[in-house]
Order: structure tokens, then C-alpha cells, then sequence
């Protein structure tokens, strides 16, 4: 009898293990690789959510071009990727997944001009929920362009604000020009992030680049992706801005109060020689990374607080960091810009209610 | 949760030494009493297998036991009504692949708690181990000397639950499909204080009586209330208990 009953519980795992179900059809739509021919193209294309930026060469024909496009296996993608395009305009892409059911657009725009100033007028959401916004940018040509990039959207992997403005960076009214401008607050954290990073404060940072959160469990400064195609050398970085560091206790990595501390912000931007078209910085060697040439930083007394109750106007030179010659027909080279409203915030330290806004934040070059 | 059980057991006790007592004092023979002990071997498992299950790579039932009271009240000689009480331990840890998988997981502690959720695709290995107090109530058909058959139903009240596990080796798709990749090396979930306090389901057992006390016992119960409540949101699809024990039973 037990022999039987064993037997009856071997079939019933058999059974159990034989019932698995034909492999379910990959619900991803995704846009793995984008180029344009070597022609056209100056730069690697740059993937910000649902956007892909590439730099064109100035006065390319740009009106039938093939583009080289990887999706996600079985995918289809519409239209379709063999017939040619005109990138001298947005171009709409939409990425079927093989079940049918999942699609995600993507828009391809094409960059011929450089930009320097940057007033963050216009705000979007760009990721799939519309829950966070993100600055936008159109440049000269009246382009869109998606240069920004924030901690909004590491924040959004676990908070669930209902408002924009709930997010550490959003967009404020209190501007210098325009309509708007960007701040930046420093939030609690969440604490333990399903037990792999322990997370006391988030502080906001806006930057050039885009977040990739593919190793943000395992090492968040690598999520972090600084810098974008520069074609000119930048001599100052200037703009303005106002800051008080938050009123409460410094929190340092593991939660603990940091007596006497206060918090400071950082407004930085470094020009960097580029190994290969898709090399960027990331949080780990942002400041110290051998092909650096040059360095734009708010010198540490402005760091603390801006001076009375008003935006202070800053304007700070790029100081060389190597003596390498800048030679842009021989090298490419890609400039970040970083604000965040904690100095160590990449390390999840700082004071809960540190707030930096900026505003007409605008490179100097070379001309 | 320790003298919970310990109680209930001083109580099994007594009404079994109260009743081999009034056994001894000659009553009535339509009065039928049994206690076992058993095994539990099963799953806490979705059925059929979700397709998002795409390989099992181990499965260990751990220690899951079951101790039971049974009185049965026979009608007729062939069948009577069995009802009583049993501690169950349904448990078991199980190690699967898994792709496309949704999941939310609670994040963060006090007014900072935000949910992660997403799509995972990767190594899954869950431990669950769920103490109930059950109530069974069985029709009990006896068609020859040694073999009784039942048939019916229980209820069952939680009383002490662990399902926890790690999600490793793999990526979660952050808000699902279309969202940000993100790899996972280890992650842990702990859906313990989820775990739906009650349950209830379908029961079928047969006892083979090798001497005049002593059967050899087997037991098919099969869970109809999912395990966890259905607004929770940690694994996709419905979970059932469904365990087969095997056992001595012991006629007083």
C-alpha cells in the first residue's frame, strides 16, 4: 500500500512537472541598437526612455536615410525599418511585441545642432507612466531634444506620487526668464530597497546623460550615465541659481545623524575626451576619469548656500584637468552637466529639505 | 505559536485518554475514534502551472506533519459521518525558472513604504510553511472489514504562516514590459503576514487496517481558497494547498 501511495504521489509530480505550459511569447518592444550610416552620422545614438538622440554631421542630407534598428526578438516594428525615412524631422517608431500586446513608441531625432544654453522651459514625462517630469529641450532648429536626465526615475522604482511635483526634481515657477525653472529637493529615502541597498536619503539631481538602472541594485553610481556629444570647447559654465541646505539632521549612508554637518549642493560641468561614440562617465568616475580635459565647478563657498534671498548669478571658468591638446578632428568629446541638491547625494547622504533651483544655465565656448 | 500548539495538543490528549476511557467502560460501538500522524507532501501551487513557471528545478516538502483527532459517528455499518480536529503543517520549498513574471514587492519602512513592481524573469526559489488547525467533515463509507473510505470537505483557520523566498539571477522590467531593465542578482520577498488566515477545501482519504487498531493512512486534500487574499499583488497568479499525506492511524 505505501508503494502504491508513493507511486500515486511520483505520477502526481510527474504530472505536475509535465504540465508545463508552452513558453509564453516575449512581451518586450524594445529598440536594442539605433544607427545612421557613417555618412550622416557623428555620434552613437543615445537612448533617454522612449527617446533616441544621434548627432548628424552639419548639412547632411538627411531626407531618405536607412537606419540600422535592433528590436527585441520577434518584435515587429512599424514602419518598417528597410525603407528609408526623412531624418531631417522627428521620425515615430512603434515596437510590436511577439505577444501582440505590448508596444512601445520610440522617437528618433536627429541633432545637427549643438546646444549651449539650456532655460527649462518645457517639461515632460517621459517615461511610460507620465508620472515624473523630466526638462526637454529644442534647440536652434527648433528640434525637441532630450538632453536631461534625473534621480526621478531611480525614485519612481518605488514610490508611486500621484503629482509631478511630489518627485525630488520638478519644475517651479520661482525662475529667472521664462515660465520656469528646475529645482531640486532632497527626500527621505526609503530606506531598505528590497534588502539590497539601504537608501536613508534621496537627493535630486538633474544631469546630461541618461540613467540606466540595468545595475542600480547592484551598484547605483553605475546607473548613472553623464555626458552628450560636444563639438566646441567649453571655457565657462555660467547661470543662476539659489540654495539652502535642508534645516534638519546630515544623514550619512547608513542612516546614522551626522552632528554639526551641513549639507551643500554641487553645479558642475566636465568636457571629456571620448573613447569610443558610446563612452560616458558614470557616478563612480565622474571627477576623476583620466580622459577629462576640463572642469567647470562651483567653488565650495557658493557650494554651502546662495548668498541673501535671491538667485545668485554664477560664472565659472573650465579648468584643464590633463594637458591633452583638444582636437576635434581627431577625437570626439562629450560634456555632462550635473546639479544636485546634496554634494554626496550619489551616495545617499545629505539633509532631508536641501533645495538647489537653477535657471538660464548656459556653456561658453570657443568660438 | 509554540503553545498555541502545545495546547492543542494537551487537548488532543485528553479527549483521547477520555475516550480510550470510556472505550474501556463499553461504548457504544457506533462511536468510532482514531488519531494519526502523518507527512505532508505537496505544493503550495498555482494549478495548472502558470506558463510564467517555465522549469521546476527542485522541489523538497521539508517538515510538514500532520496530527489528527477523528471521531466518526457510524449510521449504518457501512456509513457513518467523521468529523475532528488536526494540526497541519503545509510546507515546502520549491526552486523554478520563471519568465515574465509580475511582481510587486513592498519597499521601505513607515510613511516612506513604496511598492517595486515589475516583470521578472529569472531564478525563483520559495519557502512556505503554513501551520493550520482543521476542521474536517467527512461522509465515511466502510465496504469491507480493513478499508474505510471518506470523502467531504475541511476549514481550516491559520495559525502560524511562513512563504518566503528570493528572486536571483535575473532582471525585473521595472513597471512591467515596457519598463526599465534592471538586473537582480539577489532579492529577497517575504509575503509571510499575507498569507490568508483561513482555508478550506475538498478532503478524500482511505485507512487500511492492518491489524484490528493500526491502518496504514493516506489523505488528499485539496485547497479551494487561494492562499493569499486577491488584492495582493506579489505573485501574479492563484495558489492552492494541495498536500497528500501519508500515515498510521490508530483506532482507540
Amino acid at each position: 500500500m505505501k508503494f502504491k501511495l508513493s507511486l500515486t504521489l511520483w505520477l502526481s509530480v510527474l504530472l505536475i512537472t509535465g504540465c508545463i505550459q508552452d513558453e509564453p511569447l516575449s512581451p518586450y518592444a524594445d529598440i536594442d541598437a539605433f544607427s545612421l550610416p557613417d555618412q550622416v552620422a557623428l555620434s552613437a545614438a543615445s537612448f533617454n526612455q522612449g527617446n533616441i538622440s544621434i548627432y548628424v554631421k552639419k548639412g547632411a542630407d538627411l531626407s531618405s536615410i536607412v537606419p540600422a534598428i535592433r528590436i527585441s526578438e520577434g518584435a515587429t516594428i512599424a514602419p518598417d525599418p528597410v525603407s528609408p525615412q526623412n531624418f531631417s524631422k522627428e521620425v515615430t517608431y512603434t515596437v510590436t511585441a511577439a505577444d501582440g500586446k505590448h508596444q512601445r513608441e520610440y522617437v528618433v531625432q536627429a541633432i545637427s545642432v549643438s546646444q549651449y544654453k539650456y532655460d527649462f522651459e518645457y517639461w515632460e514625462g517621459l517615461d511610460m507612466y507620465g508620472s515624473y517630469e523630466t526638462p526637454v529641450e529644442y534647440d536652434l532648429a527648433g528640434k525637441r531634444t532630450t538632453p536631461w536626465d534625473s534621480s526621478n526615475r531611480g525614485i519612481n522604482l518605488y514610490v508611486n506620487f500621484t503629482r509631478p511635483d511630489q518627485y525630488p526634481i520638478h519644475k517651479t515657477t520661482a525662475s529667472t526668464s521664462g515660465q520656469y525653472a528646475a529645482e531640486m529637493v532632497t527626500m527621505k529615502g526609503p530606506g531598505n530597497v528590497i534588502k539590497g541597498i539601504y537608501i536613508p536619503v534621496a537627493a535630486g539631481s538633474l544631469f546630461i546623460g541618461a540613467m540606466n538602472p540595468l545595475y542600480a541594485l547592484k551598484d547605483p553610481l553605475l546607473a548613472t550615465r553623464f555626458g552628450q556629444p560636444f563639438y566646441n570647447k567649453p571655457l565657462r559654465l555660467s547661470g543662476k541659481y539659489k540654495y539652502r541646505a535642508g534645516a534638519g539632521d546630515y544623514i550619512d549612508p547608513n542612516g546614522q545623524v551626522r552632528p554639526g554637518v551641513r549639507d551643500s549642493c554641487a553645479i558642475y560641468s566636465v568636457f571629456f575626451r571620448v573613447d569610443s561614440a558610446s563612452m560616458m562617465l558614470d557616478g563612480t568616475n565622474i571627477l576623476t576619469h583620466p580622459n577629462i580635459v576640463s572642469l567647470a565647478m562651483l567653488p565650495p563657498d557658493m557650494r554651502a548656500v546662495s548668498e541673501g534671498t535671491d538667485f545668485v548669478t554664477f560664472d565659472i571658468p573650465f579648468e584643464k584637468r590633463s594637458n591633452q591638446v583638444v582636437d576635434f578632428e581627431r577625437n570626439s568629446y562629450k560634456l555632462a552637466i550635473i546639479f544636485t541638491s546634496s554634494f554626496y547625494g550619489d551616495r545617499y547622504e545629505g539633509a532631508v529639505g536641501s533645495r538647489l533651483i537653477v535657471d538660464e544655465i548656459e556653456v561658453i565656448i570657443e568660438e | 505559536m509554540k503553545s498555541f500548539y502545545t495546547k492543542i495538543c494537551i487537548a488532543l490528549w485528553l479527549i483521547v485518554t477520555i475516550n480510550s476511557w470510556g472505550a474501556a467502560q463499553g461504548n457504544p460501538k457506533h462511536w468510532e475514534y482514531k488519531t494519526f500522524a502523518g507527512y505532508n507532501l505537496g505544493g503550495t501551487t498555482p494549478l495548472p502551472l502558470p506558463a510564467e513557471i517555465r522549469k521546476i528545478n527542485s522541489w523538497s516538502p521539508g517538515f510538514a506533519a500532520t496530527v489528527a483527532f477523528h471521531a466518526t459517528r457510524w449510521l449504518t455499518p457501512q456509513w457513518g459521518v467523521t468529523s475532528g480536529l488536526a494540526i497541519d503543517l503545509k510546507g515546502m520549498s520549491i526552486s523554478a525558472d520563471v519568465k515574465y513574471m509580475m511582481t510587486s514587492l513592498v519597499v521601505g519602512e513607515g510613511d516612506n513604504t513604496g511598492t517595486f513592481a515589475g516583470m521578472f524573469t529569472g531564478k525563483n526559489k520559495t519557502t512556505t510553511r503554513n501551520g493550520y488547525l482543521v476542521l474536517p467533515v467527512l461522509a465515511a463509507y466502510k465496504p469491507f472489514e480493513k478499508w474505510t473510505f471518506r470523502l467531504g470537505g475541511y476549514f481550516a483557520s491559520q495559525r502560524d504562516a511562513k512563504f518566503e523566498g528570493s528572486a536571483s539571477d535575473g532582471y525585473i522590467r521595472n513597471g512591467g514590459a515596457a519598463g526599465d531593465r534592471i538586473n537582480i542578482e539577489k532579492a529577497t520577498f517575504d509575503f509571510s503576514d499575507e498569507v490568508r488566515k483561513v482555508d478550506a477545501g475538498l478532503m478524500a482519504s482511505a485507512d487500511w487496517f492492518f491489524t484490528n487498531k493500526m491502518a496504514v493512512t493516506g489523505q488528499l486534500s485539496w485547497g479551494l481558497v487561494p492562499v493569499f487574499p486577491s488584492d495582493f499583488n506579489g505573485i501574479p497568479y492563484k495558489m492552492y494547498n494541495v498536500y497528500f499525506m501519508t500515515g498510521i492511524a490508530y483506532k482507540l
